[in-house]
C-alpha cells in the first residue's frame, strides 16, 4: 500500500485536530478558532470553506464522533476549570445526554461512538491509570474495559465488535486491539517510539495510526495481525490524526508544514 | 482590520560541579561575566528573552525524564538521545534534542511555593516578597538600570499579564517601584498581528494619525486636557510610553512582523507563542533590553475562556503530545537558530522556565500536580556553555541531588549579564545575597 502526494484541503493554517469522515465524505474536525476557543467545524466535499457545526457554541468543543447513521453524535465539552464532560446529542432534536466524570479536575477524552449507536467508549482517568471505558447512549451504565497503564485513543471497529487503542501498559504507547467488551487484548506491533490515534480501515483489515519515529510524526498503516507495516506520509513536518475515508481509497489527516496546520488527503493505492 | 496600535502581518553529562566551577572561572565567558556591569566599556550588557512557561511544565515529561523509574513515575513517553552524550529528553522534543549543544539545562531548580500566583511571582522576582508585589520583576530592574530609548526597556508579549482563574499574579511588573516599571504589554496573534492593549482607550485616534507625529501629539494633548484628569493620570504612565513608541517609525517597525521574510515566519510556526517569540527577537534587535514572552495569560491547560497554559492536572499525557510539546519544540529551536544565524546569540540571553515542576507520581487523574521541589530551566546565549547540564535530580525527579538553584539565583544571573553587577544590585536593593549561577559558563 502506498499513498499519493497529499492534497491540502484547508488553507487557513490554524491549529487543527481530530478530523473524522462522515459517510457522505464530509469532514468534521476541531479548530482553535480563538486563543481561548476550540470549535467543531464541518467541511463538505468540494466546499471552499468550512462551516461551524455549532455556530452558537461558546464553550470549548472538540473530538466529535458520529454513529454510522448520523442520528447521534458525541463530543467533549469543556464546562469548568479543568473539567470536561461527554455530550451525547441526538442530531434531529438536539437533545443531549451528558456523561459527567465528576466535579473538580475531572475529564474524559477521545470518545468513539459504537457504529450502531449503542454505546460510546472513551479514555477516562482512574486509580489504576487511565482506562478505556464506555457508557450507553444515555450517558449511563459506565463500564471500564481496560486495567492498568495509560490507555487512550479508543476506536470502535466498523462492525462494532472490537476496539483499537494505544496503551503504555508495556512501556511507552503501543498499538492494541481488544474485543468491545474489553476481553482478548492483543498488542498489534512493537515499535520504538510513541504510537497514537489508531483508526480502522473500512474493511477492518488494517489500522492507520501516528508513529513518532525518531522524533518525526508520520501516518503509518499495519495489518491487524501486525504484518504489512507501511508509512503513508512523508515530506511534511508532521502528519497526525489519521482518518480513513469511508470508501477506503484515501486518508485524511492533519499536516503541519511550514509552521501551518491544515487538513490533507492522500489517496491510497494497493 | 487595522486597529490603532495594531499591525497586521501577511501572513548530564559527565562533568562534575567542581569542573564546571573551574572551567567557569577560567573561561573568557566567565571573565566577561565578571566585567559585565562593572563599568567595563568593552563588554556590552546582554539583552534578555525570558520564555515564561506559565502553568508549570512537568520536568519528567520534558527535559528530565526518568526512563528507569516505575511506570507510575516514568509516564508513557519514551526518551530520545540528544546532541549531549548521556543526556536524554522525552520523545516530544526532537528539535530541541538536536540542539542540546546550544543551551544549558538546569535540572535542580527549586521554588519555595506551590501556588501558581505566588510561585510565579517568586519565579520572576527571585524573592519571597515578590508574591506580595513588594519587589520588582527582573525585567523591571533591568528597565530601571538601563532605561529605554525609542522602545521601552521592559516589554512583555502575551494576551495579558499572567494570571489564573482566581486572580492576577503580582510579580509581573514594577512591584513597589510603581507602574512606571511595569512591562509594556504587546499582544501577538498566531497570524503575527500585534497590538498594544494600553492604547485601547484612544477612541477617535485614526491609524492615519500614526504616520503624522505632529497630529498624533496634538490629539494626545487635546485628550489630556479634555479627559477626566484623575483617569488620565491613572493610565498616563503606561500610555505615554505606548504613544512614544508609536510615534517613532523605528519602534513601530519592530512591531510589524509583516516585514519578516516568510521563511522566518514559518520557522516559528503559526501559533501565538511562535509569532510572539519572533516578535521578541525583533524587539531585542531593535534595542529592547528585556522581553518576557508569556506562553499564556492563564495557567489553566483546559478551562473555558483560558488560553491553554501548562497546568495539566488532567490529561497531561494528551495535552503534551497534542499541543504543548510540539509548539515549544518548534519555537524554542527556531528562536535559537534565528539568534545564532543573525549573530545575536552572543549578546542575547534566552531563558525558558516555568514557576515549578509537576509531581513525579502520576495523580488520580492520570496527570501530574504542582511540584516546586524540583524543576528545570533552559539557558542559551551570552557565553552559556551549550550542552551543559547543571545539577541533577534524584531517581524519581522528586528533589535535587545537588545544590538547589533558586529563582533568586536565576535573577542574579540574568541581571549580571544584563549589566547589573553585585554593586549595582546592592544599590537598587534587589536580590540581596543571591549568587550568580557560575556553573552555566
Amino acid at each position: 500500500m502506498n499513498s499519493s502526494k497529499p492534497l491540502r484541503l484547508t488553507t487557513d493554517g490554524t491549529w487543527k485536530q481530530d478530523p473524522l469522515f462522515l459517510d457522505s465524505g464530509e469532514i468534521v474536525y476541531t479548530v482553535l478558532e480563538t486563543p481561548t476557543l476550540m470549535r467543531l467545524m464541518q467541511l463538505k466535499p468540494m466546499a471552499k470553506s468550512p462551516i461551524k457545526l455549532h455556530p452558537d457554541a461558546t464553550a470549548n468543543e472538540f473530538e466529535a464522533t458520529f454513529t454510522a447513521d448520523r442520528k447521534y453524535y458525541a463530543f467533549v465539552q469543556s464546562r469548568g476549570n479543568l473539567n470536561m464532560k461527554l455530550v451525547i446529542r441526538e442530531a434531529a432534536t438536539g437533545k443531549d445526554s451528558i456523561f459527567d466524570p465528576g466535579g473538580g479536575f475531572a475529564s474524559i477524552r477521545r470518545p468513539s461512538f459504537h457504529p450502531k449507536g449503542d454505546r460510546v467508549c472513551f479514555a477516562i482517568p482512574a486509580a489504576s491509570g487511565q482506562e478505556i471505558a464506555s457508557v450507553g447512549r444515555d450517558g449511563r451504565d459506565l463500564k471500564t474495559l481496560t486495567s492498568g497503564g495509560i490507555n487512550n485513543w479508543p476506536a470502535y471497529s466498523p462492525d462494532g465488535k472490537r476496539i483499537a487503542f494505544c496503551s503504555s501498559r508495556d512501556g511507552d504507547f503501543d498499538l492494541y486491539v481488544m474485543n468491545a467488551d474489553g476481553t482478548d487484548v492483543k498488542r498489534i506491533i512493537k515499535l520504538k517510539g510513541m504510537q497514537t490515534r489508531p483508526c480502522w480501515s473500512p474493511d477492518e483489515q488494517r489500522l492507520a495510526f501516528t508513529w513518532n519515529r525518531e522524533g518525526k510524526y508520520d501516518i503509518h498503516a499495519v495489518n491487524i495481525d501486525g504484518t504489512g507495516l507501511v508509512r503513508l506520509t512523508d515530506g511534511l513536518d508532521r502528519a497526525d490524526y489519521p482518518v480513513w475515508h469511508p470508501d477506503g481509497k484515501s486518508l485524511a489527516f492533519v499536516g503541519e508544514q511550514a509552521g501551518r496546520f491544515d487538513l490533507f488527503s492522500a489517496s491510497l493505492a494497493k | 482590520m487595522f486597529e490603532v496600535g495594531g499591525f497586521r502581518a501577511a501572513l548530564h553529562g559527565g562533568v562534575t560541579r567542581r569542573a564546571f566551577l573551574t572551567a567557569g572561572a577560567l573561561s573568557p565567558a566567565a571573565l566577561a561575566l565578571d566585567r559585565v556591569g562593572a563599568a567595563d566599556p568593552s563588554v556590552k550588557p546582554a539583552s534578555v528573552i525570558v520564555l515564561w512557561l506559565w502553568g508549570a511544565p512537568s520536568h519528567i515529561d520534558t527535559f528530565d525524564p526518568k526512563p528507569n523509574a516505575p511506570s507510575e513515575i516514568r509516564g508513557p513517553f519514551g526518551t530520545i538521545p540528544t546532541r549531549t552524550p548521556g543526556v536524554r529528553f522525552t520523545e516530544l522534543f526532537p528539535k530541541t534534542a538536536a540542539r542540546s549543544d546550544q543551551f544549558a539545562l538546569i535540572r535542580s531548580m527549586v521554588n519555595s511555593d506551590g501556588d501558581h500566583l505566588k510561585a510565579g511571582s517568586i519565579g520572576l522576582t527571585g524573592m519571597l516578597e515578590g508574591k506580595n508585589a513588594e519587589v520588582p520583576n527582573f525585567g523591571s530592574i533591568v528597565a530601571r538600570h538601563r532605561g529605554g530609548k525609542d522602545l521601552p526597556a521592559f516589554m512583555a508579549i502575551g494576551r495579558g499579564n499572567p494570571r489564573d482563574v482566581v486572580g492576577p499574579m503580582k510579580g509581573y511588573g514594577g512591584g513597589n517601584w510603581g507602574r512606571n516599571y511595569d512591562p509594556l504589554l504587546v499582544g501577538c496573534t498566531e497570524m503575527g498581528e500585534t497590538d498594544i492593549p494600553a492604547l485601547k482607550l484612544l477612541d477617535g485616534l485614526s491609524p492615519a494619525a500614526l504616520d503624522d507625529r505632529r497630529k498624533l501629539l496634538g490629539d494626545l494633548d487635546r485628550m489630556s486636557r479634555s479627559a477626566d484628569r484623575p483617569s488620565f493620570d491613572k493610565w498616563e504612565a503606561t500610555q505615554k510610553r505606548a504613544y512614544a513608541l508609536l510615534t517613532t517609525p523605528e519602534a513601530r517597525a519592530a512591531l510589524d512582523l509583516s516585514r519578516e521574510k516568510p521563511a522566518a515566519r514559518e520557522a516559528y510556526g503559526q501559533t501565538s507563542f511562535g509569532q510572539s517569540c519572533l516578535l521578541a527577537r525583533r524587539l531585542v534587535q531593535a534595542g529592547v533590553p528585556y522581553v518576557q514572552v508569556n506562553w499564556s495569560q492563564y495557567v489553566e491547560a483546559m478551562t473555558p475562556n483560558c488560553d491553554f497554559g501548562w497546568d495539566t492536572h488532567v490529561f497531561n499525557f494528551d495535552l503534551l503530545p497534542d499541543r504543548h510539546g510540539p509548539i515549544f519544540d518548534r519555537v524554542f529551536s527556531a528562536l535559537l537558530d534565528d539568534l545564532k544565524e543573525r549573530g545575536m546569540l552572543e549578546r542575547t540571553l534566552v531563558v525558558a522556565m516555568g514557576e515549578f515542576g509537576r509531581t513525579p507520581r502520576i495523580n488520580g487523574q492520570a496527570s501530574r500536580d504542582h511540584w516546586p521541589q524540583c524543576y528545570f530551566s533552559m539557558w542559551a546565549g551570552c557565553g552559556v556553555r551549550g550542552g551543559a547540564v547543571i545539577g541533577d535530580s534524584d531517581a524519581t525527579g522528586g528533589a535535587p541531588l545537588t545544590e538547589a538553584i533558586t529563582p533568586g539565583m536565576v535573577g542574579a544571573t540574568i541581571l549580571q549579564l544584563a549589566g547589573l553587577d553585585s554593586q549595582a544590585r546592592a544599590e537598587l536593593r534587589v536580590l540581596p545575597g543571591m549568587r550568580v549561577i557560575h556553573e552555566l559558563f
